[in-house]
Formats: C-alpha cells, structure tokens, sequence
C-alpha cells in the first residue's frame, strides 16, 4: 500500500494543526495518538501547532483547513484533514498501513 | 442599513455604470463565466482599479502564482504587478500542494482565515478577489462542513469590513455557478459569457442580480483590450429619447415627398433593405450629401468599400461627396467586418460617432457585423446601439443586403426592422435585358407615408423615385 512501511516505529512523525486547544482540537489530538499508537506504534513522534500561538504558519505551511495532519515522517509528505472520526480514511490519506487485528 | 446601498467603484471601465456605480461595499460579488471569459482579467482590474484610488487588496489566488500572474498581467496597462511591488496589492498563493490527501471529518477552514488575515492586514486591504473558489471546493470535496464554512468564510469577509468579488466557473442550465456558489451570495452576480458567433467571438456581461438596487438584466458587449475588460457603455434608455418633431430630408426630394413632404424624423433610424445592386449605397450617399448640404457634419461607415471607392462611385450617381470630405465636414471610414466581433465593431460605431459628432450617419451595410437572427444577441446589441444613436440625435440609415432571390421584406430583417422607424424596400429585377430598380416605403413610425411601388432611376444627377402609371400598393 505505501512505500515505507517498513521504517521503525520512533521515524515516523506527524504534525497536528490546530487554531486554539478547542475541545474539538484535543479529541482530535487524543484520536491521532491513539490511531498512531496503534497502526504505527508507541515511539512514534505527534506533535501539535497550534496556529493560534503562531498565526505565521498557516502561511508558511500553506494550512488551509483545521484540524490538518501532515506526516512529515518518513517521505513523502501526507496530509489529511479533518476531526479523525473516519479512520479508515485517515489511515490511507496518511499511507499507514492497517496493523492486524489484535488477538 | 447605509452599508447595502454603499457602492464601491470597481472601476472596470463600463462596469460601474451597469452597477449603478459599483459593487456593494462590505459585501460579497460573485462573477461567474466560462474558461478564459475574463473572470481573472477582472478581479485583477478590480483590486489595480482600488489600488490606484488608495484601496488596498488582497488577491487570493489557488492555480496561478505571483509569477504567472506577473507573465498573464503584464501586457495590460493596469499595472497589476507594480501594485504588488509597491505594496498596495498582496498576492495570497494558496498552493494547491497544500491540499490534503484525504478528509477524515469535519474540519474547518480556519488555516485559510489566517492567511487571509495576516494578508489583510499586512497591505490594510480594502478590497479582496478570490480566484476561484472552485480551486477549493474541489480540492476539499463538498460536504457539510464545506457549505458551512464557505458561508463564514462569506460572514467573516463581511465582518471584516472589505469588498469581496469571488469568481466561479459558470454552470449549466438553471445553475449561474458549476458547485451552486450563488447561493451563499445574495448581494451581487455577475455573469460573464464568450461565444463564437458567425466565427467571431463575442464577450457578454451581465448583471443577473443586485439585491437593494435597481439594474437591468440586459447583456453588454465587452472588450478585452489593453485595459482589461471594457465595457461598451450603450445605455438602454429607450424611454427616455425626447420624440423630436423635427423632420429632416433624406437628400432625395421624392423621397421626402413619399414621407409626407419632408423626410424622417431627427434622431430617427432608417433601414434600407435591397439586393445587390438595387441603390442601397446610392441612398446612403444621398442621405450624408443631403445633411452635408445643410452645413450638418456626416459619417459614412462602410463595410464594403474603400473611401476613395465610394467617392468614385458616388461621384457617378450624382453624389460628389469629395468637396465636404475636404471640407472636413463628412469623414468616410471603411472598416472590414472580419476586423473584430460585433461588439468590437459597435464599440468602433461609438467611438467614431463620439470622435466625428455628426448629426447625420449611414452604415453601410449593417448586414455585414450584424447576424440574422429573431431574438438573438446581435438584436439586444442593435437595441442599444440605436438607443444610443437616438440620445445623442444622430439620425441614422443603416442599409441591410437582402439575398437577391428573396422579395424586399423577407424575414430575414424582421428582427432589425422592429427597431427602425422608418423601412425603405428596394427591389432589382431584369427585365427586357436592363436593369430595372424599384422601391417603397413598408413603415415609417408617425408619418403618413405613400404606400405606393415607385420606380428607381439612378442616373448621373442622383436617385429618384419615380411614380409608376400602375400606381401599385405595396404589399405589407
């Protein structure tokens, strides 16, 4: 399904924009750990941009909607948005492949 | 609320007249049209029109960059990329690379807000152009949360106190817009059209709607020339000509006495009908050697022949029209009808007639800009190039090439001749191997006209109609 499935867990990261810590910011967030946590694993990087601290780089970054996440980690680049509810979708718009089924 | 009746001037040439002075201020326009119509053109000349009158913008843009807006701009004299250099215009570049992969959710457009606002603020716009919003609905797919944040993407423009003009991409059938954008914008519409007529393209504007203030809905030929769009201001006000009693001679005495004694009306519009060769010319010629008799300027606008052609011509039908041409008071100007679209050719018609100011015109003939059709395009442009004759009282003879196997009235100028006032019929037929020329008069709006088919004798003294013994009516 993607290129680099294979790179360990601690390589890959992602950035979650966010414009204020809104209780829709934070489910998101809490929703982006956990999938990660999952399908990718526990070391791998999430960090947040909350453009309401640094309105700058919502230009800079070309941020156009709220909440976006963009995998920086491992090339190439892949964005999604949206809250995370459909995370099938969020799984393929970030090219994470799904892990099996836990036992 | 003063806010809905405030205008602000887009200053597109033309526009603003059709606008009633330009669009609503604090509020959104939408102008909506098809691929390579102008939409671009326009919100550029909308944010280098207020630049120049110390309106700061913003042009949010998603396919072109600053450099490719500098290339497409720079062969128009409105200065686009200067603005942007001295800092009155701020290019917006919302990359479409930045577009996601995927939609997971709700989301809102909060990231685009930012970036508008710190545009906004960095250049104090008064004005914003987004080019296309289409760009944005498709790269984000539509959904709820698309339609809601478009309306406070709408809201917060409004809030923000800036003019707001978005372009789309026009739909088909009901819809103005392909993604329905009409809907979120209630105040002004603009619809922007191009198509290929008679194989010259054509451009059209028109207002569709502008909510707390009058406009019509008519369609006004546009330009797009160094200027950028430009709008060819006929204005349509039918109602408004002064009805002159006034008479004037149509330079052809028996003419004159077949319309009661004295010729047309002032200000009035004379179509001459015929087939090839049956005096069509020949009458124009009489009708600006006539006014130029009078000490009246005269303009002779021919489709068909060169001015030293129609000099030598005329001259041979008893119209040495040469002495007012050096006089300076008759300019003749030939043009060729494949030399730019119909409403190039009507803007050229206006231009002229502001340039020469004459009190006497002939277009000749005006069958070749104009396309045969019962309610097209070319009727609504003819309208208002009539209106706009009538307004400055130029009385005009527009001559119209009927095909040589058809009777003088046919069909094919019922859709011009509903404007005219008067419609002079020519015939040519042969007979007994010479030529034999006739004509009558079908109407003429308020004057007791002879219903009589007269004879045409063109001779080297000038045209007549000559009474025929038969004294046969004229079939309506």
């Amino acid at each position: 399904m993607d290129q680099n499935p294979e790179a360990p867990a601690r390589d890959w990261h992602f950035l979650l924009y966010v414009a204020g810590m809104t209780p829709n910011a934070e489910a998101t967030h809490r929703r982006l750990e956990a999938l990660v946590a999952r399908h990718v694993g526990p070391e791998a990087v999430v960090a947040i941009v909350d453009l309401s601290q640094e309105p700058a780089r919502a230009r800079r970054d070309g941020i156009v909607a709220i909440p976006t996440v963009i995998r920086t980690r491992p090339a190439p680049t892949h964005t999604v948005i949206g809250d995370l509810t459909d995370t099938a979708r969020a799984l393929q718009g970030l090219g994470i492949p799904e892990a099996p089924p836990r036992a | 609320m003063n806010d809905i009746l405030s205008k602000t001037p887009t200053h597109v040439p033309g526009l603003d007249h059709i606008l009633g002075g330009g669009l609503p201020t604090r509020r959104i326009s939408l102008v909506a049209g098809g691929s390579g119509c102008g939409k671009s053109v326009l919100a550029a000349q909308f944010l280098a029109g207020g630049a120049r009158a110390g309106e700061p913008g913003v042009l949010v843009t998603f396919e072109q960059d600053l450099d490719d807006l500098r290339r497409d701009l720079s062969g128009f004299d409105f200065a686009f990329g200067q603005h942007v250099e001295t800092g009155s215009i701020e290019v917006l570049h919302v990359d479409p690379g930045a577009f996601p992969d995927a939609t997971t959710g709700s989301f809102t457009l909060d990231g685009l807000l930012l970036q508008l606002e710190s545009a906004i603020e960095k250049v104090s716009a008064k004005r914003v152009a987004v080019d296309t919003l289409e760009s944005v609905i498709s790269e984000l797919g539509e959904s709820g949360s698309l339609r809601r944040e478009l309306r406070r993407l709408f809201r917060w423009l409004e809030a923000r106190g800036v003019t707001t003009l978005v372009t789309a991409e026009a739909g088909r059938g009901e819809a103005f817009t392909r993604r329905g954008l009409e809907e979120y914008v209630a105040d002004c519409v603009i619809l922007l059209d191009f198509r290929i007529q008679n194989e010259l393209g054509t451009r059209r504007a028109r207002v569709l709607k502008y909510r707390g203030g009058p406009h019509s809905g008519d369609e006004h030929p546009f330009l797009i020339g160094s200027n950028g769009i430009e709008l060819i201001p006929l204005t349509a006000s039918r109602l408004e000509h002064e009805a002159t009693r006034e008479r004037i001679s149509t330079g052809i005495p028996s003419l004159d006495e077949m319309l009661a004694g004295t010729g047309v009306h002032r200000g009035s519009s004379t179509l001459v009908s015929g087939s090839p060769g049956a005096g069509k010319s020949s009458l124009g010629a009489a009708f600006v050697h006539g006014a130029c008799r009078r000490g009246e300027r005269a303009l002779y606008l021919s489709f068909e022949e060169s001015p030293e052609q129609i000099l030598r011509n005329m001259g041979a039908v008893g119209y040495d029209l040469r002495p007012w041409v050096d006089e300076g008071r008759l300019d003749i100007e030939s043009w060729r009808p494949s030399q730019r679209g119909l409403e190039g050719h009507l803007f050229g018609i206006q231009r002229a007639v502001e340039e020469h100011d004459p009190r006497v015109m002939v277009v000749d003939p005006f069958t070749s800009i104009a396309v045969s059709e019962e309610s097209g395009p070319s009727r609504s442009m003819l309208v208002r190039l009539v209106d706009f004759l009538k307004a400055r009282g130029v009385t005009t003879m527009f001559t119209a090439l009927e095909a040589a196997d058809v009777s003088g009235h046919s069909a094919s100028n019922s859709h011009v001749s509903s404007l005219m006032d008067t419609w002079v019929v020519l015939e040519a037929e042969r007979r007994e191997g010479a030529r034999q020329r006739y004509g009558w008069i079908l109407k003429s709006r308020g004057i007791e006209h002879s219903r009589y088919v007269r004879q045409l004798a063109v001779t080297d003294e000038g045209v007549t109609f000559v009474a025929t013994n038969s004294n046969t009516v004229a079939a309506d």
